[in-house]
């Protein structure tokens, strides 16, 4: 446990050394401000719809999906370049370990990253008032949601970092296994007239690995458990690969 | 019980065999220098004895552990300096090495000492608080060292901890080996032979992943004894006069030395038959020598020999 703190510690304190995170926290702010400001304030003053948490958080997935890969990408990639790989893995630590490691500390400073979107949730709650304040349940909701969207997203970071030591084909790897999950859906009407077992598998994954459906449940404050499953699962399914890929130095 | 035991240890990337069975034995508290050519197999080893990699076949045993079985334990007994010294370079060198402490299993109240004492025994203290990244290269080696030993293991290898440094900090850096040693068990490798002779008591030869001398410098000098060196002073074109000298029976190593001016050449053959030899090298040079001047062997002549693949072929 106190090496997984220590691991943890070091992986968050570097993103405070380094200056692109501090870059994508601003692009964050700046751009969910934006929405915040083109939904909520100039086009959505007068309708009830407007005082949801989805004018916000909707687009987060998509702005994530530029975001996280650029902050995750150095986190295994960067270890392999500078071959500090060789002294982590000869220290006592094992392989679950570090990936974990890599994942709570991103994970840490995506929190940090979430902390200025509280204010526009205040100013709604602040300001909506003559149209009714905005429920409380889906502002959880949409935050149940965001975590688990961003742990999700960042485990595929993570794992798109373990395979290469080059931190911007990570970056591309992450971003391309995001965008690709994300267009899943356009080939629903393809998929539909499909028969037969193999029809019914193709539907199946069209309608289900997408991220967009799982989370949008989330922003209109309803928490299912098949929706958590998803994300639970898919992050640790990515979490497992990624160890599995350090490990991968051991049977080449 | 050895410190370091190594038997029959293969290791193969496909079709290409980095470590071909190698099996030895390091005492405890002894010093030990693993010489080789580059792409000898030297980091290979080393790697499988620090756990960072699997070997193919064969067995290796750290401080009494397994590098297979009981890996964990083998890394809380082992410091390792891989080449190159990689470290978090953003970081400040107090802060790195209590976080390496810290993966290492150092007891909380002990770790402030320990790191201290790290440091001090490497010479870091007065660049404790400055970042990694701002200190020089020497600087760097001393903090990887500080690091490979801040656990007090029983054990430390050193993947080529003096390649890249100017010559004062190969100095620091032996001396900081020799100092540090006290008890520990080192296994460091290099490809130059000073380092051995002034550092450790016994060296091992590895070449082509075969290990083709081990034994105390003594021992080794021994088998330099019945060598003698005959450099000629030649008129002639020296690639083609190597050529031809490499051809000449009995000429255990030709080396073309040729610096700058003047082409000279340089024989090894065994000190009993020399007069034979050279008068057969004088014929095969044919008239263009200048001059010809015989000496006793030197200990480097043994890990030249050694590990040419040529002369290693004609040995065997």
């Amino acid at each position: 446990m106190t090496r997984l703190a220590a691991l943890t510690r070091r992986e968050l304190l570097a993103y405070f050394y380094a200056p692109v995170p501090y870059f994508i926290l601003c692009l964050f702010v700046l751009l969910t401000g934006n929405f915040f400001y083109s939904g909520a304030v100039v086009h959505g003053s007068s309708t009830r719809a407007s005082l949801e948490p989805g004018v916000v958080f909707h687009t987060l997935q998509f702005i994530l999906l530029f975001l996280i890969p650029l902050l995750t990408m150095n986190s295994v990639a960067d270890e392999r370049s500078r071959n500090t790989i060789e002294t982590l893995l000869t220290a006592p630590v094992t392989d679950a370990q570090v990936i974990l490691s890599k994942w709570t500390g991103t994970f840490l400073f995506y929190l940090v990253m979430l902390v200025p979107t509280l204010v526009y949730v205040g100013i709604l709650r602040q300001y909506g008032a003559e149209i009714g304040k905005p429920d409380l349940e889906p502002v959880l909701g949409a935050y149940a949601g965001c975590l688990l969207l961003g742990g999700f997203y960042i485990s595929i970071g993570v794992f798109a970092s373990s395979i290469t030591e080059n931190a911007l084909l990570s970056a591309f790897l992450a971003f391309v296994i995001l965008i690709g999950l994300l267009v899943l859906e356009i080939f629903r009407s393809t998929v539909a007239d499909i028969g037969g077992v193999f029809g019914d598998a193709l539907r199946g994954a069209v309608e289900y690995l997408p991220q967009t459906g799982h989370f949008n449940e989330f922003l209109t404050g309803k928490v299912a458990l098949h929706d958590v499953l998803y994300f639970v699962l898919g992050t640790a399914l990515f979490l497992f690969l990624a160890v599995r890929s350090l490990e991968s130095r051991k049977w080449r | 019980m050895p410190a370091i035991e190594v038997q029959g240890l293969v290791k193969r990337y496909g079709a290409r065999t980095a470590v071909d069975g190698i099996s030895f034995t390091i005492d405890d508290g002894e010093i030990v220098g693993f010489l080789g050519p580059n792409g000898a197999g030297k980091s290979t080893t080393l790697r499988i004895l620090t756990c960072f990699q699997p070997a193919t076949a064969g067995v290796a045993r750290v401080a009494g552990y397994d590098v297979f079985t009981e890996s964990v334990q083998v890394r809380e007994n082992m410091g390792y300096l891989p080449e190159s010294t990689p470290l978090y370079t953003e970081m400040r060198v107090r802060d790195y090495l209590d976080y390496r402490a810290t993966l290492k299993g150092v007891r909380r109240r002990d770790r402030r000492a320990w790191v201290e004492s790290a440091m001090e025994r490497c010479h870091v203290s007065d660049v404790a608080d400055r970042i990694i990244g701002h200190l020089s290269k020497g600087y760097r080696q001393r903090v990887g060292l500080a690091d490979a030993l801040v656990h007090r293991p029983k054990v430390l290898i050193l993947d080529e901890p003096t390649s890249g440094l100017d010559p004062n900090q190969v100095r620091d850096v032996r001396d900081l080996v020799k100092e540090i040693s006290g008890g520990t068990t080192v296994l460091f490798s290099t490809h130059t032979i000073p380092w051995v002779e002034q550092v450790c008591r016994r060296a091992i030869v590895i070449n082509r992943g075969k290990i083709v001398a081990d034994g105390t410098l003594p021992e080794l000098r021994r088998m330099v004894e019945p060598w003698s060196r005959v450099e000629f002073r030649v008129t002639s074109d020296p690639a083609a006069a190597l050529r031809a000298l490499e051809a000449v029976p009995g000429v255990l190593l030709a080396e073309n030395l040729t610096a700058g001016g003047e082409p000279r050449l340089r024989i090894l053959a065994e000190t009993a038959g020399l007069d034979g030899v050279v008068s057969a090298a004088r014929a095969a040079l044919g008239g263009g020598i200048d001059g010809e001047e015989r000496s006793p062997a030197a200990f480097e002549d043994l890990f030249t020999k050694l590990t040419r693949g040529r002369a290693i072929q004609e040995a065997a």
